[in-house]
């Protein structure tokens, strides 16, 4: 019997258990199918869009809030609809979509940047609706062909508000879409014409056609000056690859693949020859200055009334000209900045070729001899811009127009200004202690205590220097102590400070006093590199030379530990023996009164931490101050987020907005306190404008306006009360 | 630029020039001087073109900047943007029109004027007699009235090219590179 049932119930139990076994293996398989070969792809895709997404409305935004600052008035009252129809004809590589995402954005810090603009003493910017053609035209339609392309193209959003419509010529978004053939610039887009005699051509539109095109070809293809750009990564920002939401969006989009974190600069003479460009080969950048001395030449002709070019944008490129006698300078840049910034860059590296040359050189020179060919006689400078060039990034100097200076206590301020003003007699020694000072040499101009980057302490007699003054004697040591220039022995050369008089040259002194800074790998080699010392150099560019000798690509230096240099300017070629004398009391008196001992622990300190003050309200995350009466900066150390280099730009952009919307220094000194508080999508910051300083703040995105405002005004109770820290006289 | 080192003095850079009619073959022959290429076909230049190329004269290495030009009228809107610090201009004409050849006074005229060179009588023009390829029948500027032409202007060095053969090219150019650099030398400061 159990032989009957057994196998039955075998067979059963067999078959339950395959059918188990089999649904389950099924089931898994198919299950695990599904998700590693459906969701996860679509989650990864989805996240991979995401990331997208938000990478391109970051860099969409930033651009914006940086060049646009005061389109948020713009978008105040526009809803979205008619924002994205409005800008959708020239910006047609971004979707529709994404355009209301961020007009939404936008309009939300929209609404918090103006209402807090409770100050009716700012000129509110014109409102320049987008898309509305007729203001457009009436602005750009003057007698200059190059504005024309742009009035004939609808629907361009005005670049960079107010001031650059104002300026003699502006030239409005091209579109973004950008192949070198696709520009529409309201003619026939064939460069080159077999001999046809249509009447509706116009040579002048097809020429600058032409030479744009020749400009943003190399832009997008493969070129020199694109490979060695700053960074490769960005490229991903856009891959290729169409994205899930944007089937309803141009088809032309593939061209907008250009790298974002971009920036050129470019030296030529009025004649179109190559003084100096940040990257690429001087044969490869050839054809680019040609390009450019004839765009600029171009709106020169064609204006009577002295216009010059000052900038245009080609879709994520801003392009800046400045016009320095008969030296051209060119900025193309896709970070964000404004053309305003970009203009000052220029100058900044502008005073680097005065410095070594004096503008009355460059002058006569080229008033001789235009086809001079300047990189004859600036040999090695290039040391000097790239270095110029890199600190743009570091410094708030060149937005501030004030150096910064370090933290340190009153008492050592004092001490250190008493060392340099009324220096001990120390020939007689340890014998002497009776202070009587020694007189001070009648040719010194003025003295500095400085590191590369930060001033110390200062002495007029009688002069002052301009920022962009020290900013020249900071750079050369800066470009020099890569090489390690300066560290040993003195230095004694001519040198022309553009602000302080760009005819000729006064004569410098430096030494350095303080050695802080780690032996960057220079070892026993310092010595002898440098080689600018102890005798009389004759002319500018030899002693150039001397400082050139050193190295030119070497490892940034670290702020925190700088060497401190005293710097004597001198009316007298042969005062180096007089102001060494003075450099070896005050070096004398420092030492004796320990102030060297206390400025070298001082330095360890600095930049100073947030965290080290009492009075510095715990929201704060990063700040900056301007005294404008002294005109100088204090900046704390940047801790997190801003440790990293593009937080950190995000925030200088920010800055220049808020600096900007403010207005001229001069003019603010005036008026009464002022906070604008703008909300980004990485934090809010505020500038607050009081009688006697700038402060910009950082903030979390999330903070309310109220606290903001509250905890700027602490922080400014902490600046005044630490000013004599901050600052020096 | 800043992978150079400090101590190598750059090569000179020279500007030039191409001025003459429009058909003449100008951007053919710097096609033909710059990338050894020669086509049939025939695209107007509109405004202008640049090209440079690397030349070695005497031992010396300069860099030759060239500004190819436009002859037709209704794209020659850029004047004095272009002559500007010019080094040397190279005027062409083509040996089987005349009226190409008629028009260098006034293309030389107009360089003159619009550059203003320092001491416009010793500027180094050179001339070239463009097409001799083509069968001799066409021809209708002889050689000689190009040469005695060019005497009367100040001695200004006459070649008889061909971009599509590539005759005389390297020659023209090296000697309108040679007495540019000349010049430059004779200048002070
Ligand atoms: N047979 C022959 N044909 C030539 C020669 N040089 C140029 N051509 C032809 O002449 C025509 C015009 O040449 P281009 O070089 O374009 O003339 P261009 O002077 O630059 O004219 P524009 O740009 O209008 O000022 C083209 O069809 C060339 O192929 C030559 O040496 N021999
Ligand atoms: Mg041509």
């Amino acid at each position: 019997m159990p032989s009957a049932i057994a196998p039955i119930t075998n067979r059963f139990s067999q078959r339950v258990i395959r059918d188990v076994v089999g649904s389950l293996t099924v089931g898994i398989a198919s299950g695990y199918a599904y998700w590693h070969m459906v969701h996860l792809p679509s989650i990864e895709q989805w996240r991979a869009y995401d990331k997208k997404v938000m990478a391109e409305t970051k860099i969409i935004h930033d651009a914006w809030a940086a060049e646009q600052g005061n389109s948020f008035d713009h978008l105040l009252g526009t809803d979205n609809e008619s924002i994205s129809s409005n800008v959708g004809g020239s910006l047609n590589s971004i979707s529709a979509i994404k355009l209301r995402a961020i007009a939404a954005d936008l309009e939300d810090n929209a609404g918090e940047a103006s209402s807090t603009h409770e100050n009716a003493s700012t000129p509110t910017p014109e409102h320049h609706q987008f898309g509305n053609s007729d203001s457009l035209d009436s602005h750009l339609l003057q007698d200059n062909s190059l504005s024309r392309m742009d009035a004939k193209q609808t629907g361009n959003i005005p670049s960079g508000g107010t001031s650059s419509l104002i300026g003699p010529i502006s030239l409005s978004p091209l579109p973004l879409s950008l192949d070198a053939s696709n520009l529409s610039f309201g003619v026939n887009p064939t460069l080159h014409e077999t001999n046809s005699e249509s009447d509706t051509f116009e040579p002048d539109l097809v020429i600058q056609q032409s030479l744009l095109s020749a400009i943003l070809e190399p832009l997008e293809g493969a070129h020199p000056w694109k490979q060695n750009s700053l960074s490769s990564s960005d490229q991903e920002l856009f891959p290729n690859q169409e994205s899930p939401l944007n089937s309803f969006s141009a088809p032309s989009e593939k061209s907008s693949t250009w790298p974002q974190r971009r920036k050129h600069f470019f030296i030529l003479s009025s004649a179109g020859k190559p003084i100096y460009s940040r990257y690429g080969s001087e044969n490869e950048v050839t054809e680019l200055m040609g390009i450019f001395q004839t765009i600029i030449a171009i709106v020169d002709d064609d204006s009577d009334d002295g216009d010059v070019i000052n900038s245009f944008r080609a879709g994520t490129h801003l392009f800046v000209f400045k016009i320095m006698g008969p030296l051209y300078l060119v900025a193309v840049a896709a970070t964000g900045e404004t053309e305003e910034e970009l203009k000052r860059q220029l100058e900044y590296l502008h005073d680097q070729i005065i410095s070594v040359t004096t503008q009355t050189q460059i002058n006569r020179i080229f008033e001789k001899r235009s086809n001079y060919d300047l990189r004859q006689l600036l040999t090695g400078t290039d040391v000097l811009l790239s270095k110029t060039i890199s600190s743009f990034r570091l410094s708030h100097l060149h937005l501030l127009s004030s150096p910064s200076n370090v933290f340190i206590n009153p008492k050592l301020r004092g001490k250190l200004h008493k060392a340099l003003s009324s220096p001990a007699q120390h020939s007689t020694a340890a014998l002497n202690t009776s202070s009587s000072s020694m007189s001070i040499p009648s040719h010194l101009l003025t003295t500095l205590l400085t590191t590369p980057s930060r001033l110390i302490s200062s002495f007029r007699n009688p002069v002052l220097l301009h920022a962009r003054d020290i900013f020249v004697i900071q750079n050369l040591i800066a470009a020099a102590a890569n090489g390690a220039g300066f560290r040993a022995g003195e230095a004694w050369m001519p040198v022309c400070l553009p602000a302080f008089d760009s005819r000729g040259f006064v004569n410098i002194y430096v030494c350095c006093v303080l050695k802080c800074g780690a032996d960057s790998g220079s070892g026993s080699g310092v010595e002898s590199v440098f080689l600018g010392g102890n005798g009389v150099l004759g002319d500018g560019s030899a002693a150039v030379a001397g400082v050139r000798a050193g190295g030119v690509a070497a490892s940034r230096v670290q702020h925190d530990e700088e060497d401190v240099f005293l710097v004597a300017v001198s009316r007298d070629r042969e005062g180096f023996f007089d102001i060494s004398e003075y450099k070896e009391a005050v070096f004398q008196t420092l030492q004796a009164n320990g102030a060297l001992d206390e400025l070298e622990d001082a330095l360890l300190d600095n930049p100073y931490r947030l965290t080290d003050f009492e009075g510095i309200p715990s929201q704060v995350r990063h700040f900056l101050c301007r005294n404008k009466k002294k005109m100088q900066y204090s900046e704390c150390r940047s801790a997190p987020p801003y440790t990293s280099a593009g937080d950190y730009d995000r925030l200088q952009l920010l800055y220049q907005t808020l600096f900007s919307k403010i207005g001229k220094p001069t003019e603010s000194a005036a008026r009464p306190a002022k906070l604008v508080y703008l909300k980004g999508t990485h934090e809010a910051v505020v500038y607050l404008a009081t009688s006697s300083y700038d402060i910009f703040a950082a903030y979390h995105p999330l903070i309310s306006k109220q606290d903001a405002e509250d905890s700027t005004r602490l922080l400014y109770k902490w600046i005044k009360r630490m000013d004599g820290h901050l600052f020096c006289d | 630029m800043s992978g150079r080192g400090a101590n190598s003095r750059r090569r000179p850079m020279l500007k030039v020039i191409i001025l003459g009619d429009s058909g003449v073959g100008k951007t053919s022959l710097m096609n033909q001087y710059v990338n050894r290429k020669f086509t049939n076909q025939y695209k107007a230049t509109i405004g202008a073109d640049f090209l440079t190329k690397d030349v070695e004269i005497d031992g010396k290495n300069v860099t030759t900047q060239i500004w190819d030009t436009a002859g037709q009228e209704r794209f020659q809107s850029l004047g004095v943007a272009f002559y500007r610090g010019a080094d040397c201009c190279v005027l062409v004409f083509d040996v089987n029109n005349s009226k190409s050849f008629d028009q260098l006074d006034s293309w030389r005229d107009e360089f003159l004027l619009q550059a203003s060179p320092r001491d416009p009588d010793n500027f180094p023009f050179v001339v070239l007699g463009n097409k001799v390829d083509l069968e001799e029948s066409r021809r209708q500027v002889s050689q000689k009235r190009a040469l005695a032409w060019c005497q009367q202007k100040g001695k200004i060095p006459y070649f008889e090219t061909s971009a599509k053969e590539a005759i005389n090219v390297d020659m023209a150019f090296q000697t309108m590179a040679k007495n540019a650099l000349d010049q430059e030398a004779d200048v002070e400061l």
